[in-house]
């Protein structure tokens, strides 16, 4: 425990002093006179002793009243639990699902969130640090304790709702590791499962606008067939049974309309739209459109195109293709499978097509018939931008290839090996999706021999399938920390404030307590514990924290237990003085 | 000059009675034998005849036995002497409140005194001749209110003629009570004592810590006054009210104890009670 004002104990300790000796030290009593001592000396009273000094008497009223100085100082020396002092710090966070699209006659939803937040941080008092959060299907914490007012605003203004029908759910797990902090929250959203759930007294739960129904594409899957592509896209409503019809479109990535329909999503059995094209694009943008009353819909998982999932499945033809099936094995968060299925990427090193795959993101065999070159020497590639990153760590340029094709780069894609006889390899991105197109076959190559071979695949599946998920910890994870040249002495703050003390060695490696729920940061890193649900392990942090502070030491009933001293010594003072009243005594 | 009864108050207090007063035998007898014509041995009756007076007044009897023509004064209907005895003591001077209610008490007892014509005398630290005017007894009164001395001990005068009432005013806050009401006892065939005594005589407040002085021999007395002594001293000083109040008793003396906070019809009642 520490206090704000310590200096009120260098007032408080010498008062104390004082009492003490001014209790010790005999007092000069008053005259009074009487008419007569006739009766007083009557009373046998047990007259004084000449002594200088006197023990204080009686003894517990003169401890009293010393305790009545403590309570005092202590009240007004403000006590805290850690060492700093801090001001009041508010948190707030904004819903920015879809639904925040919403247009009301007042605005749309995600404006009214923002002049409320904006008249939140306006409001508050000066000292106050702010910590801004957005939620969707993720948490993203915007700002951390920042008391810059006009930087917050920027932040605020910023913020947009996402193209995502919110999963608020997954994030009350989230939020719950807020409480017991500190803090004011201010929650601004329009969910109702947020508003109607149970927070604690201290959280201003701000709904905005009316109801919200959300309407979302659970999935949509196309597959070629015999006179074309085939789709059928799957609509259900989140909230209540829609009454009126929703249209359902489909665009490419140009927003180049190519079908439409009329739907009534139900919340409880989905609405099927079969679709036949017979050209479609690479890629398919199913749009369910909102009405004015309606929030906006879902179109995170209305690409056609599925997005990777994790862990990244991969299947690799032909089966035999041991060398390409050991390679990817050895890669992390790959699974290699023989099934095919929708959004897997497919590694294909000839020309034979997998079973009804729907489109490869890796093209390996070149679909030309132009002459075979037999051992083509290979020039240094020459890639750049984003279809740099398959040329990291590796030299394809001195590899072997038994006989290998010649292919023509389209327009979008980017020469990466060619030879005195022509371009054997490019790379590059069709309307958006990454692919890369070989014109030999591995199993033609001392590429699987080679020991950069899971490097060139690592390249290839980063490049064609991004990972997404960042590291993240569990409960009970240890968690390495890089030293310094010279340790010293380092603070790493929990996620229920307050800081804890590594004192590192040289020789051992440290090891964090991460036991506790919640984000840690140890001196710039973050490290995110404890994640009980996905989306806790998408916290990203975007601005460097202050440092943890003080906070009052709240006691029960809320009450800061300098009020609580205070309390106490007003009570102690009334004793005091009625026990000072009753025995008749002015010192 | 110092006003201590208001003009009301003495209007009041002529219509008040002595206890001799209207209803004293000697001056129901005295009456009745001033109608037969009987003897009057008081002389006063008699005075020598002057020009104006009615005839019918003279008294042929004492005329002839005189051989000087006499007339018959006509008399108030009493003729009494009080002895009023004040304490001027530093202790009846230590409180203003005391000191002018016990002057109020004596000047009020003159008054209704001089009203009836009788007459009164004023013993503090002189004594006064007797007084039987109103007016003159309240001079004296105020006199004795502003220059009685506040350092003097009191002591009870000594070698008076026996009166035929004599009041005590004091607080009695004297060692030696018991053997002033003795002397007292033997001033006047009627003795009446009044003690006057201030509110915080009777319940003194907690001093707390304090240097007690008595304020007629200036001893020094230490103490702590917290609740239990001040319970203790009102017990003390209970026990010895009692005793004075026995005493009185024995010695046939009225006893009336009147404190400050006493108004002056109650007290005077008392008194004449």
């Amino acid at each position: 425990m520490s206090f704000r004002e310590g200096w009120v104990w260098w007032i408080a300790i010498p008062l104390l002093i004082a009492m003490l000796i001014w209790h010790l030290l005999r007092p000069r009593t008053a005259r009074q006179v009487v008419p007569s001592l006739l009766l007083w000396q009557q009373l046998r009273h047990e007259q004084t002793s000449t002594r200088p000094w006197h023990p204080p008497a009686p003894w517990w009223l003169l401890l009293l009243r010393l305790l009545i100085v403590v309570l005092l100082a202590g009240a007004a020396a403000d006590p805290t639990v850690a060492a700093f002092a801090t001001p009041p710090h508010r948190i707030i966070i904004i819903d920015t699902t879809a639904s925040m699209r919403t247009r009301e006659p007042a605005g749309s939803r995600i404006v009214q969130a923002r002049q409320l937040a904006n008249q939140i941080i306006a409001t508050s008092p000066p000292a106050s640090t702010f910590s801004l959060l957005t939620i969707d299907r993720e948490v993203t914490v915007w700002a951390n304790q920042l008391s810059d007012r006009n930087y917050l605003a920027s932040l605020i203004d910023a913020v947009e709702p996402h193209a995502v029908a919110g999963d608020i759910t997954v994030l009350i797990p989230w939020l719950t590791t807020l409480r017991g902090r500190a803090s004011e929250v201010f929650l601004l959203s329009d969910d109702q499962q947020l508003t109607s759930a149970t927070w604690p007294a201290d959280w201003h739960l701000i709904a905005i606008g009316g109801p919200v129904t959300n309407q979302s594409i659970q999935g949509c899957t196309f597959a070629a067939g015999p006179t074309g592509w085939q789709g059928v896209v799957r609509i259900e409503a989140d909230g209540a049974p829609l009454t009126t019809p929703r249209m359902v479109e489909l665009r490419d990535a140009q927003n180049r309309l190519y079908d439409a329909t009329r739907v009534l999503p139900r919340a409880d059995a989905p609405v099927e739209w079969r679709v036949q094209l017979n050209d479609p694009p690479p890629l398919l943008h199913v749009r369910l459109m909102p009405d004015s009353r309606d929030a906006l819909v879902s179109d995170d998982d209305c690409w056609w195109q599925k997005l990777t999932p994790t862990p990244l499945r991969v299947a690799a033809y032909p089966r035999a293709d041991r060398f390409l099936a050991a390679a990817l094995r050895v890669l992390p968060n790959v699974e290699v499978t023989n099934q095919v299925k929708t959004a897997d990427v497919v590694v294909q090193t000839d020309s034979t097509t997998p079973l009804s795959v729907t489109l490869p993101l890796w093209q390996l065999d070149a679909p030309s018939s132009t002459p075979a070159v037999r051992l083509p020497v290979f020039l240094p590639g020459l890639l750049h931008g984003d279809e740099a990153v398959l040329d990291r760590d590796i030299a394809l340029a001195n590899s072997q290839v038994l006989t290998a094709t010649l292919v023509t780069p389209p327009p979008w894609a980017q020469t990466w090996l060619k030879s005195s006889a022509g371009v054997h390899a490019y790379a590059g991105r069709n309307n958006g999706m990454a692919t890369v197109v070989f014109g030999f076959a591995l199993t033609n190559s001392d590429l699987p021999l080679r020991p950069d071979f899971p490097l060139l695949v690592r390249n290839i599946l980063t490049y064609l399938a991004p990972p997404r998920l960042q590291s993240s910890y569990q409960t009970g994870d240890a968690v390495v920390v890089a030293l310094p040249p010279m340790p010293l002495p380092m603070l790493y703050a929990q996620p229920v404030g307050g800081q804890a003390r590594i004192i590192p060695r040289t020789t051992d490696v440290v090891l964090v307590d991460v036991t506790e729920v919640g984000a840690y940061r140890i001196n710039d890193t973050w490290v995110v514990a404890n994640l009980l649900a996905p989306a806790e392990s998408r916290v990203n942090r975007v601005t460097n924290p202050t440092s943890i502070s003080a906070t009052p030491w709240l006691l029960p009933a809320g009450i800061a237990l300098g009020q609580w001293l205070l309390v106490l010594s007003v009570l102690g003072l009334c004793g005091e003085r009625w026990a000072t009243w009753r025995g008749g005594r002015v010192t | 000059m110092v006003q201590l009864l208001s003009g009301g108050e003495i209007a009041w207090l002529t219509r008040r009675q002595l206890p001799w007063q209207g209803i004293s035998p000697r001056g129901v007898s005295a009456e009745r034998n001033a109608r037969q014509g009987g003897q009057r041995n008081e002389p006063e009756l008699l005075r020598p005849y002057q020009m104006g007076d009615d005839v019918r007044r003279v008294d042929w009897a004492a005329t002839q036995r005189l051989q000087h023509a006499m007339v018959r004064q006509p008399l108030p209907q009493s003729q009494g002497r009080l002895r009023i005895v004040l304490d001027t003591s530093p202790s009846m001077r230590l409180d203003a409140a005391k000191w002018h209610h016990a002057l109020r008490l004596v000047a009020a007892l003159g008054v209704v005194a001089t009203s009836h014509g009788d007459s009164v005398q004023l013993c503090s630290d002189d004594v006064s001749p007797p007084s039987q005017h109103t007016n003159g007894w309240l001079s004296l009164c105020a006199h004795v209110y502003v220059t009685a001395s506040a350092t003097q001990a009191f002591a009870l005068p000594r070698q008076l003629p026996l009166t035929q009432l004599a009041v005590w005013c004091s607080d009695l806050w004297h060692a030696d009570w018991a053997t002033q009401l003795t002397q007292f006892a033997l001033m006047a065939h009627t003795g009446s004592v009044i003690h006057l005594l201030s509110a915080s005589e009777v319940t003194p407040p907690r001093y707390g810590d304090v240097t007690l002085v008595d304020s007629e021999t200036a001893q020094h007395y230490t103490m702590t006054v917290d609740a239990n002594i001040q319970s203790r001293y009102q017990q003390a000083f209970v026990a010895w009210q009692q005793a004075i109040a026995n005493e009185c008793r024995r010695l046939g003396l009225a006893y009336c104890c009147v404190t400050t906070q006493t108004d002056l019809a109650t007290a005077l009642h008392e008194v004449l009670l």
